[in-house]
């Protein structure tokens, strides 16, 4: 069924320049944000997930027997299970510093002769993994101690 | 600009916006409701924004006073994202992308009719005119900012798919990352081919918000894109926590849709409408 229109047909100037200012608005913001590099906050970007996970570094252990290398799973070692999941500050090795403590943890269960290090490398939000980088023999004293 | 003309004249069912208003209404209660509990805040100032803020989208979802009730949601949703959230640096509960997309479809939404169909309104002016007052507004209205919905939700999927077109994400290692963080461990996640499940996700996340960005705007591709962004807002919406934003973009796919066509859909379903002869059965 073809109903008559509601309006008289005229240009709605008001109208009109409303679409625009709005489009306008919406289509300035990521251009600014994201182009541009903008940084206020009262301009909408659009990206997702570009704050969460950034830091997120794979850390693998490897331990040394008769010059060969194998891996060494700190999950397994540790007894994490899914069931008890540990938190992320121990699921999770980001820094340098919180993977070399791991790694001397993990000597400790391995035994005193072990020769352990790690193989790790960190995302970046834009490029990505970067190169994996070895550590030195994480289970030999520290120089001092 | 005779297209412009015709756009900025664009009249039509309100039905697809009466289901906008109640889904986006409802969405509101879903993102603010629970945070807005007088009891959350003492500063009676932001008690009192919280409480217009809740009962002016509970107005808005049940179609009472309703461009009055989703104008008052939309300024409030101003308020709480460019007020308390950028000025004030609140940005927890506000500054988020699903609350600005929020936010700007509520605010395109009083713009338009939204309270002929679906509403509590229109129940009223049917009793009205039961009374033998006046009839109801006609189903029908201007439709134009319904235009500026769709361009919205574009944009989101065109800067967002932008955004992900880098080797760090297209190589999958932004996901493998998330899913390390949410799931794995500094070991990865012990799950066979999951590395390169996450090439292959990454990729078809892209294709599809370019797809989304550009082919929602035809017919034809519409069929087959909105299923597929449903999945993938399912998808996001259970293994991340991406707050209403999911499920505000799959109500906001409803902007894209003919609303004659949903009219048609809703009176068929609700058995107001012509049915459709059926064809005569060969024998």
């Amino acid at each position: 069924m073809t109903q008559p229109p509601l309006s008289d047909g005229r240009l709605p100037l008001i109208r009109a320049l409303l679409f625009v200012a709005v489009a306008l608005w919406m289509l300035s913001g990521p251009v600014y944000r994201q182009v541009f590099g903008g940084e206020s906050q009262y301009i909408r970007e659009w990206r997702m997930y570009g704050t969460r996970a950034v830091r997120t570094c794979k850390v693998l252990y490897e331990q040394e027997t008769d010059g060969v290398w194998t891996p060494v799973s700190r999950w397994e070692t540790e007894g994490f299970t899914f069931s008890t999941f540990p938190g992320r500050g121990r699921r999770m090795l980001d820094k340098r510093k919180d993977a070399e403590k791991a790694g001397r943890a993990l000597c400790r269960t391995l035994g005193e002769d072990t020769v352990l290090r790690y193989r790790r490398r960190c995302g970046h939000v834009r490029r990505g993994w970067g190169k994996w980088e070895l550590s030195e023999d994480l289970c030999r004293p520290e120089p001092g101690r | 600009m005779r297209r412009f003309r015709e756009l900025l004249l664009w009249e039509g069912s309100t039905h697809s916006i009466g289901l906008l208003r109640i889904a986006l209404g409802l969405l509101i209660w879903a993102e603010y409701a629970a945070g807005a509990g007088m009891y959350r805040d003492h500063d009676p100032v932001r008690q009192l924004f919280g409480l217009v803020l809740v009962v002016s989208a509970g107005l808005m979802a049940a179609g009472l006073f309703s461009r009055v009730a989703t104008a008052t949601a939309g300024l409030c949703l101003v308020v709480a994202y460019h007020y308390y959230g950028v000025h004030l640096g609140m940005k927890g509960p506000y500054v988020h992308a699903h609350s600005y997309l929020l936010m700007m479809a509520v605010c395109l939404l009083a713009l338009m009719p939204n309270g002929r169909s679906l509403s509590v309104d229109r129940w009223l002016a049917l009793q009205r005119q039961d009374r033998g007052r006046r009839d109801p507004d006609p189903q029908r209205g201007v439709l134009w900012p319904l235009a500026l919905i769709r361009l919205q939700l574009a944009l989101v999927y065109f800067w967002g798919a932008i955004d992900k077109t880098n080797v760090a994400f297209l190589s999958g290692s932004r996901l493998q990352q998330i899913f390390y963080f949410y799931y794995g461990s500094h070991e990865g996640m012990r799950i066979p081919l999951f590395d390169e499940l996450m090439v292959v996700s990454s990729i078809a996340t892209v294709l599809l918000e370019y797809g989304i960005a550009l082919g929602m705007w035809f017919a034809p591709a519409r069929k087959w894109l909105i299923p597929m962004g449903v999945l993938f807002h399912l998808t996001i919406y259970v293994t991340m926590p991406v707050g209403t934003f999911s499920v505000t973009s799959c109500v906001l796919y409803l902007a894209f849709m003919d609303p004659e066509e949903v009219r048609r859909w809703l009176q068929r379903m609700l058995g107001t409408g012509p049915r459709p002869t059926a064809p005569p059965h060969s024998t």
